[in-house]
């Protein structure tokens, strides 16, 4: 510390100045940064239900689709039909979609007077009350269409919109909200969530960071009572957070709902450095020469800011061992910012404290009523430290119990409020139609056998019968429909071919009317098949229900069954965040562990403190099982936060009584005495990083809200137990200690 | 004025010197391949974008406006024939043992399932080319000209086509299908030249779909520009009968 007090005291300017130019240099990297709410960016591109996904899509075509839905009385009027009709023809000219189904162009294979032809099911617009009454009675009586392009009251159409796998499902989800207007009309879909996920999260955090800087500024000045007091900790954070997006850009790395929070954490966690340095100096300046102030203040607090930092450096570094890209990218860069914001504390401040005009009156404070409190608590946890280690011990383990409760959701579809507009449609689209998602299950084997057709026609039936998703389409029932057909549409006919040369004949009859028409449905040479259903229920217990169902139901085909599509990939990715979390608690622990062993140089202080955050961690997960907030991509976060700031208040305690028990007090009353000299800093604190995360309930996403709420709730229970259970556990500890080295010496 | 009239003049003889028009060129291909009948026997295979396969064999017959098909192979498929009247088609499936008829816009589609549609495939021998494009000399070429073709008619389906003709046998070695919007469509090219009854023909077609990524190999394994065929052939009786 003194060497680094020395270097900043002899070359301030060139400090200065090469802070400036590098906050330019990572300034214009900052704009490169662009925002991505893409669910496949979240797994690295060799993960194994990617590679499924890509390939299906390769073979049979895009398996993200938008929905568009039209609602109104009766869809077969016909002003609802020229709508179908006229957003058909617009959506289907927009680049990136491949196909649209709906009312008014699903093919249909007709049995005509003298064959079969694959055409429109409606070929031309009904004229009048009868045709229409005669269109719509023949649609809902077809379960082909009734439930997949009409509802089945027949007061909503759907139309369903393949997209490229080759372009951005975004862009077109934002080219397809642009070519709609009417109302009444709603489009849902992945893509479409996607892409307002990325502009209402622009805008949320354009509303929620100035608040969280006003906040912040706020603190600063009711602490300092003067502008650099203000100024320096703001530039401090300021500038960590240009640069960790500007390395962040440079390095080609995006924005994402996970890591979105990133600037208001750093802003909220980075100035703490900032305000130990400036409080300590201008206790200093008062006695000293500023050269010999900044030497004095970095001595006594440098240490301390460096625990705070690593610790919570170490905290965010301990998400680089999630399975999940953007928790890796979020835990590497908010570490980042954390260093940066450390060290230009160390010696930004330092140096532009060399240049300023010093305020006459320091940050002295009288005695308030919370001096009295901790007073308080510290007589409390001195007289009866078990009372206190029982209390707190049953609070942690309540809330603990709750931990089984936990359950991980990574659906984008929660980002939305039940009354927003997304959501609406969303619940539209599943009430009266399947779901917007699609389970995709691709068999193989020698698809035009009948035992196979046969096989795959029961699993279908199977796969519906469970109600968990819609109807599934299949070569099959394409082939049962050809069969009818040119059975003169008898229903015993409505069957899987008796023959395979009747199965190849049927197909090669479709190809003349529609070589593309297969495609979607089977390989060109006859060895794959695709089933598609769409998923009614999406959330994470829906979802692990249907896969367990269709993990049995495919193990008893008797072929290879490949099980993917969009719902597939959300759950896997709600797997990975559950087991990212367990991964990076252990791994955050036992860093923190060894850092503070490191730091404190006692064993007693490194297990004391770990213990402490792990409880409040365990405190916060439980709070979560109990109110059913589920891990997502950013409440998952929460736990490395939880364990490398809130180690800072048991750190600061601890320490504080290490410096208590140097000048010779015995353990309870060194203990008592940390709680009175430290709570007030601790108290502080954390009630300005509360403070900092509560303003995250101004979201309009519910997860940014539950995340702000359960920081908080983390750091409450670690700056509480910190002052309580920490010291308690230190007091009974040496007594039962000291109880048992004197049995020894008088056995 | 008087230079510019021996200059006009001077290009005129020049054009004139290196060879055909436009016209006088389609008009000799067409020539070349259009015969009254044939009798084909033609292996298709069919590659995805992804690179999977499926090949079919075929018989085919045709004279004037008249086509019979007849599927050889694979197994599954043998028997099924196709047979085409003017605008009329009907399809035979062995398996169900009856002939069904299919809607006349089919012409438009696929031509059995290959990346030629019926009228892409007609130009070969059958229509020709100069009915349905008027031709434009772009280039001469050591080896080849080079035409590019108009559409007579809006509902052709190309905004335009590139040819390149061989100049030794007016066959085209490669067509260029511009899609309306001017993007590529289709490339077809030609190889493995043979002459079969003093007639030049290319025994080799490959036709890949830009948009698609996929493509379709057509190989002449017999062909024959003066078949002794009965009429009778073209019938939906004929057809019915499977062989």
């Amino acid at each position: 510390m003194l060497a680094l007090s020395r270097f900043i005291t002899r070359r301030p300017l060139a400090i200065l100045i090469t802070i400036l130019a590098l906050t330019i240099f990572f300034g214009l990297g900052a704009r490169q940064v662009t925002m991505t709410t893409n669910i496949r960016d979240f797994f690295p591109g060799d993960h194994p239900e990617v590679k499924a996904y890509d390939a299906i899509a390769d073979t049979f075509g895009g398996t993200e689709y938008i929905m568009v839905a039209t609602a109104g009385e009766d869809v077969f009027q016909q002003e609802s039909l020229e709508l179908i009709q006229s957003l058909t023809e617009r959506l289907s000219s927009i680049p990136g979609v491949d196909r649209v189904r709906s009312l008014t162009n699903v093919e249909e294979v007709k049995g005509t007077p003298w064959g079969v032809e694959l055409g429109a099911l409606l070929e031309e617009l009904p004229q009048d009350e009868e045709e229409a009454a005669h269109f719509r009675a023949r649609v809902l009586q077809d379960d082909f269409y009734a439930g997949s392009v009409v509802s089945r009251d027949g007061k909503l159409s759907l139309l369903a919109l393949e997209l490229d796998p080759q372009e951005s499902a975004v862009e077109v989800a934002d080219r397809v909200l642009e070519a709609i207007d009417e109302d009444g009309v709603y489009a849902t879909g992945a893509p479409i969530l996607n892409s307002l996920l990325a502009k209402s999260m622009k805008e949320d955090l354009s509303r929620l960071i100035p608040l969280v800087v006003l906040l912040i500024a706020l603190v600063l000045y009711l602490y300092f009572h003067n502008l650099w007091g203000v100024l320096l900790p703001f530039l401090t954070v300021i500038i960590s957070t240009i640069w960790t997006l500007g390395a962040m850009g440079l390095s080609g790395r995006q924005m994402t709902p996970l890591n979105s929070v990133m600037p208001a954490i750093l802003i909220t966690l980075g100035n703490a450095y900032g305000i130990h340095i400036l409080s300590r100096f201008y206790d200093e300046v008062k006695r000293e020469g500023r050269g010999k102030a900044i030497e004095n203040t970095l001595a006594a607090v440098g240490t301390a800011v460096l625990m705070a930092g690593t610790t919570t450096i170490a905290g965010f570094l301990s998400n680089c061992t999630s399975g999940i890209v953007q928790m890796r990218e979020f835990g590497f860069f908010t570490a980042f910012g954390i260093l940066i914001a450390m060290v230009i504390s160390l010696i930004f401040i330092p140096a532009v404290l060399l240049y300023v005009k010093i305020p006459d009156k320091g940050a002295s404070r009288e005695p308030g009523a919370l001096a009295k409190i901790l007073q308080r608590v510290a007589q409390l946890t001195a007289a009866s430290p078990e009372k206190v280690i029982i209390v707190a011990l049953l609070a942690a383990g309540t809330l603990a119990l709750g931990i089984p409760r936990l359950t991980a959701n990574s659906n984008l579809f929660n980002f939305f409020d039940q009354s927003t507009q997304p959501r609406i449609a969303y619940e539209l689209v599943k009430k009266s139609f399947s779901g917007s998602e699609s389970l995709e299950l691709v068999v193989e084997g020698d698809i035009l056998a009948p035992e196979v057709l046969r096989s795959i026609e029961s699993l279908q039936n199977e796969l519906e019968a469970t109600g968990l998703t819609g109807k599934p389409i299949s070569i099959v029932d394409v082939l049962k429909r050809v069969n009818m057909a040119l059975h003169d549409g008898d229903p015993a006919y409505k069957a899987v071919p008796a023959s395979r040369e009747l199965a190849a004949q049927y197909l090669l009859l479709l190809e003349m009317s529609d070589p593309d028409f297969l495609t979607r449905f089977v390989t060109v040479d006859y060895s794959q098949a695709r089933i598609q259903a769409m998923v009614k229920d999406t959330s994470p217990e829906g979802l692990a229900n249907l896969f367990a169902r269709v993990d049995a139901l495919t193990g008893k085909y008797g072929g290879k069954v490949t099980t993917t599509g969009m719902v597939k990939l959300l759950d896997a990715l709600a797997a990975m965040i559950i087991r990212g979390q367990i991964a990076s608690l252990i791994l955050g622990l036992i860093a923190v562990f060894l850092l503070v062993r490191w730091l404190t140089d006692s064993w007693e202080g490194g297990l004391l403190c770990t213990l402490l955050v792990a409880l409040s961690t365990a405190a916060t997960f439980g709070f979560m099982g109990w109110t059913g907030v589920a891990l997502d991509m950013v409440t998952v976060l929460i736990s490395s936060i939880g364990i490398g700031v809130g180690v800072d208040y048991s750190v600061h305690l601890y320490s504080g009584y290490q410096e208590a028990r140097r000048k010779g007090e015995e353990s309870a009353a060194a203990a008592a005495a940390a709680i009175r000299q430290r709570g007030n800093a601790i108290v502080g604190n954390a009630a300005a990083v509360i403070g900092g995360f509560l303003i995250f309930l101004f979201s309009s996403f519910p997860p940014l809200r539950y995340f702000g709420s359960l920081v908080s709730f983390t750091m409450f229970f670690a700056a509480a137990f910190s002052l309580t259970l920490l010291p308690a556990l230190i007091i009974a500890g040496n007594r039962t200690g000291s109880r048992t080295v004197q049995k020894g010496l008088f056995q | 004025m008087k230079r510019l009239l021996i200059l006009g003049l001077l290009v005129a003889l020049a054009s004139s010197a290196a060879g055909a028009s436009g016209e006088e060129i389609l008009a000799r291909l067409d020539e070349t391949m259009q015969s009254n009948s044939r009798e084909v026997v033609q292996k298709m295979t069919l590659v995805s974008a992804k690179g999977q396969e499926r090949t079919r064999q075929v018989q085919m017959w045709s004279k004037t406006d008249r086509m019979l098909v007849r599927f050889l192979a694979p197994a599954d498929v043998a028997g099924t024939g196709l047979l085409s009247v003017g605008d009329d088609m009907w399809l035979y499936l062995p398996a169900l043992g009856r002939v069904r008829r299919i809607a006349g816009h089919a012409k438009k589609g696929s031509f059995m399932g290959t990346d030629l549609s019926y009228e892409d495939m007609e130009e070969f021998g059958k229509t020709g080319f100069a009915a349905a494009y008027s031709p434009e000399l772009i280039k001469m070429e050591e080896e080849f000209y080079l035409l590019r073709l108009t559409p007579r008619s809006q509902d052709r389906g190309y905004q335009y086509l590139e040819m390149k003709v061989c100049r030794e046998r007016f066959l085209p070695l490669r067509i260029e299908y511009y899609a309306p919007d001017g993007s590529l469509a289709k490339v077809l090219t030609t190889m493995d030249f043979q002459e079969v009854q003093g007639r030049p023909t290319a025994s080799k077609l490959i036709v890949e779909d830009v948009a698609k990524g996929s493509k379709t190999i057509l190989e002449q394994l017999q062909v024959d520009f003066e078949p002794d065929m009965d009429e009778e052939i073209f019938s939906t009786r004929y057809l019915e009968r499977g062989r």
